[in-house]
């Protein structure tokens, strides 16, 4: 699956495409299959992404993995603080793990 | 400790509000983030991995207690109550909003400070031996040349679009805490034979990726012609080094003979000498 990433245009966040809006949590990402493209069009004529791009993913159990190490990183936040890395939507669901 | 004179605080104030409108022209789709980004990295401001990262200028690593408390607050104030103080003797934020960038640059101008220069294809902060001023091996206390230095190099009209970032690293001891070899210019202040200051020169050296240890090109340069020679090493590296690539190293990208050759080289005699009395 494809998924739609980037940056909040004003804080910098990491932010996901989740098909009507963005998520910090990688976890509320869809798959965007062909439609990369024309999504990223719009939104960042419209200032609600910065330098998006579309990354692999493979379905978890608790949502879209990103394929690469690179983009689980920026999923999750520094690796060399987990206490400071961003922590999942659904508190139950624990920590992150890369 | 330098202080600004009214000109460079009319410069630092005018360039934070260039920038605050810069930033309001990207907030409201004005300009594209293409266009955006050259200006938002001559600011300081990158867009790491995990957000905006704005990296503060501390010349030669000098800095008093005011400038400290008011990067303390930014600290507090905009990111998440500390900073890091990087090899280099610059601090970054690692947690900054662009709406807050302008506020930020505003108090760090307010006691003079910038990020003027610290990213992009510039030449960047001086860096310096941290006891500088207080270290028992030293010559003289190196600082009044990285000022002299860092006011040559800032704002350089020629020199703002360089085949990568340059770095300069300075000391007056022996023992090397700087680390001026691994800077495309690493500067050792001495005593001639006549008893007056200079220099001797190391080129090429680089951290990162692929590290390089500098060359000695000059034993022996008289203080006089530190700008020149500083200069004519620029210019041939502008001229020369490569664009395409992303490996640091000066002397990697068009080689030492180049750098050193009389032809681009430097000469000292009065016409490259800083005017008597200018240092």
């Amino acid at each position: 699956m494809k998924l739609l990433t980037g940056n909040h245009l004003t804080e910098g966040h990491v932010i996901w495409w989740t098909g009507d809006g963005w998520s910090r949590h990688v976890e509320d990402a869809v798959d965007v299959g062909d439609k990369a493209e024309q999504i990223l069009q719009v939104e960042t004529a419209a200032c609600r992404v910065n330098n998006g791009y579309a990354v692999e993913a493979e379905a978890g159990p608790r949502g879209p993995v990103p394929s690469h190490i690179k983009e689980r990183i920026r999923a999750t936040g520094p690796t060399v603080r987990p206490d400071l890395a961003l922590q999942p939507a659904d508190k139950s669901a624990g920590s992150y793990v890369i | 400790m330098y202080r600004y004179d009214q000109f460079d605080q009319a410069i630092v104030d005018a360039r934070v509000e260039e920038f605050r409108d810069q930033v309001a022209r990207r907030i409201a789709g004005e300009m594209t983030d293409d266009q955006f980004k050259p200006l938002r990295l001559k600011n300081g401001l990158y867009l790491q991995l995990h957000a905006y990262m704005l990296r503060v200028a501390v010349p030669y690593g000098t800095m008093d207690s005011r400038q400290m408390r008011v990067l303390a607050d930014i600290a507090r104030t905009y990111d998440r109550g500390y900073g890091h103080f990087t090899t280099r003797q610059n601090l970054q934020f690692n947690w900054i909003k662009l709406e807050d960038t302008p506020d930020i640059l505003a108090k760090l101008a307010g006691v003079q400070m910038h990020a003027i220069q610290t990213s992009g294809e510039s030449i960047r902060n001086i860096s310096a031996d941290q006891f500088a001023g207080a270290a028992a091996d030293e010559v003289c206390d190196p600082r009044p040349w990285a000022e002299l230095i860092r006011q040559f190099t800032t704002f350089h009209p020629e020199f703002s679009y360089l085949p990568r970032k340059f770095k300069i690293g300075l000391t007056a001891s022996d023992n090397d805490r700087a680390a001026i070899k691994l800077h495309d210019v690493g500067l050792q202040v001495l005593r001639g034979a006549d008893g007056q200051f200079g220099f001797r020169v190391y080129v090429g050296g680089g951290m990162g990726r692929t590290p390089f240890v500098a060359h000695l090109v000059r034993d022996y340069l008289p203080a006089a012609s530190i700008c020149s020679y500083l200069e004519a090493i620029l210019r041939v590296w502008n001229r020369n080094g490569r664009r395409d690539s992303c490996r640091p190293g000066l002397v990697d990208r068009c080689s030492l003979e180049v750098v050193t050759t009389p032809r681009c080289g430097h000469r000292h005699d009065a016409r490259t000498a800083q005017p008597a009395g200018s240092v």
